[in-house]
């Protein structure tokens, strides 16, 4: 019994830290890697703070080296509307336009971590759909790879995509 | 040991069932309603889906009435680039711009209920800070809804849009008009539906009509608004507006016309 019930504290003490947690603005800021290192996604975030204000860049997977999104100013959400930002922030929101697609970013604390949930929308009536993905970041010491400017989808997924519409023609017809 | 395995498997599928799994379209259709009845945030959802499309409309706690939001339409994300959107959506975002603020709503289905996430960002250089809530909706129609013009619109949420709110739970939650109807005026429709937009070919007599005539509307909720016109295999000759209501899947009514039109209510 002694153990169910320390099994019981345990599981409701690692749901509250993983649903709700009040931050800090200074705890988005810093350079973050995706804990997946075989990421086809968001492989690293770079945060930086200025008062109430974040600034998000971001690089996704490319081959040979990883793509940079570039940065953009991100939204601080608070948990009230009178609640102080810079002190109480509980998530910020990243907008990145890519022309051909838009990806929204929703960044929240997770203990020392920081939960990414990326939302990717076509614009380029492409046939692809939208997706939705997650990700895990942990604090890293540099970002390293600088790669050039391009399409803000890893190309994996883009493989896939040209294929899509093509099949569903043959299939329509 | 003997009760420990047996729970870890019962919190485990417990987790499964609450953080939601691939879920179509179809599943975020319906009325839903806040499961904290004291909420001064959202209080009611009408989602209605048709095909890959979607449409949100909500509302906000007001006094003495709940404010309408209105409808605007829906983002749907599934779980990859290759996924079919209509069998595996599991995210939903709705957009909300009321001017001075901006609400982005991320719905996600939590097992028979909706987790809603609402991002609200001030666009007025109020001071005001944006802030993060997150909500839970269950299937069900909260009783009473807005009034024309009886919303006092508050500061928590986009406001009221418009002077005639409707009650929650209005709105058809599965929409597909397509298919043969017949209407008061003795014509024979022809409907189709693509996403929002509805098209229909009418006549009195597939042989010799004395009126024959095409539509074509637009979805808004449980409204349509369209235009129409007659065409050359009948001899009636004229033109107009119609705005007809959705009373439900099998049933349109006219709410308004113009240029003569004869028909008011279409039954398949």
């Amino acid at each position: 019994m002694k153990i169910f019930l320390s099994f019981v504290t345990a599981c409701l003490l690692l749901l509250i830290s993983l649903s709700t947690c009040t931050a800090s603005l200074a705890q988005f800021a810093g350079d973050w890697s995706n804990v997946d290192p075989n990421t086809g996604g968001i492989t690293k975030l770079s945060i930086a703070i200025s008062g109430d204000s974040a600034n998000v860049h971001v690089w996704g997977k490319c081959h040979p080296t990883d793509c940079d999104w570039g940065a953009v100013a991100a939204f601080a959400f608070a948990p009230d509307v009178s609640s102080d930002p810079v002190s109480q922030a509980q998530a910020l929101m990243a907008i990145f336009d890519a022309g051909f697609s838009e990806t929204t970013l929703f960044i929240n604390p997770q203990g020392s971590r920081l939960s990414v949930q990326s939302y990717t929308r076509f614009k380029d009536s492409s046939g692809r759909s939208n997706y939705a993905s997650s990700d895990v970041f942990q604090k890293s010491s540099s970002i390293s790879a600088v790669g050039m400017i391009a399409e803000v989808q890893p190309l994996q997924k883009f493989s896939k995509l040209e294929v899509l519409p093509i099949m569903r023609k043959i299939g329509d017809s | 040991m003997r009760l420990l395995y047996p729970f870890l498997a019962a919190v485990l599928l417990l987790l499964l069932t609450a953080t939601g799994g691939l879920a179509g379209m179809a599943q975020f259709a319906g009325s839903w309603t806040n499961v904290d009845a004291n909420t001064a945030g959202i209080t009611n959802l009408d989602i209605a889906v048709m095909g890959n499309n979607a449409q949100v409309q909500a509302w906000g706690k007001c006094h003495p009435t709940d404010c309408d939001w209105g409808t605007v339409q829906a983002q749907a994300f599934a779980p990859d680039v290759s996924s079919d959107i209509l069998s595996g959506a599991d995210t939903l975002i709705a957009v909300f711009d009321a001017g001075f603020s901006e609400t982005t709503l991320v719905i996600k289905p939590a097992g028979n209920r909706l987790k809603v996430d609402s991002y609200d960002r001030f666009k007025d250089n109020s001071g005001r800070s944006n802030y993060l809530a997150s909500y839970t909706f269950q299937k069900g129609q909260a009783p009473g809804g807005t009034t024309p013009g009886g919303s006092t619109p508050g500061d928590m949420g986009p406001g009221d849009v418009g002077p005639g709110g409707t009650i929650p739970g209005s709105t058809p939650a599965l929409i597909d008009l397509t298919g043969v109807w017949n209407c008061d005026d003795g014509g024979i429709y022809y409907v189709r539906q693509l996403g929002s937009t509805v098209w229909w070919y009418g006549e009195l007599d597939p042989n010799a009509p004395n009126w024959s005539n095409v539509m074509r509307g637009a979805i808004s909720g449980n409204m349509i608004n369209a235009d129409w016109s007659d065409v050359p295999k009948g001899s009636v000759m004229q033109n107009g507006n119609l705005v007809l209501q959705i009373a439900s899947n099998n049933k349109l009514v006219a709410i308004s016309k113009t240029g003569g039109f004869g028909g008011s209510v279409w039954t398949r």
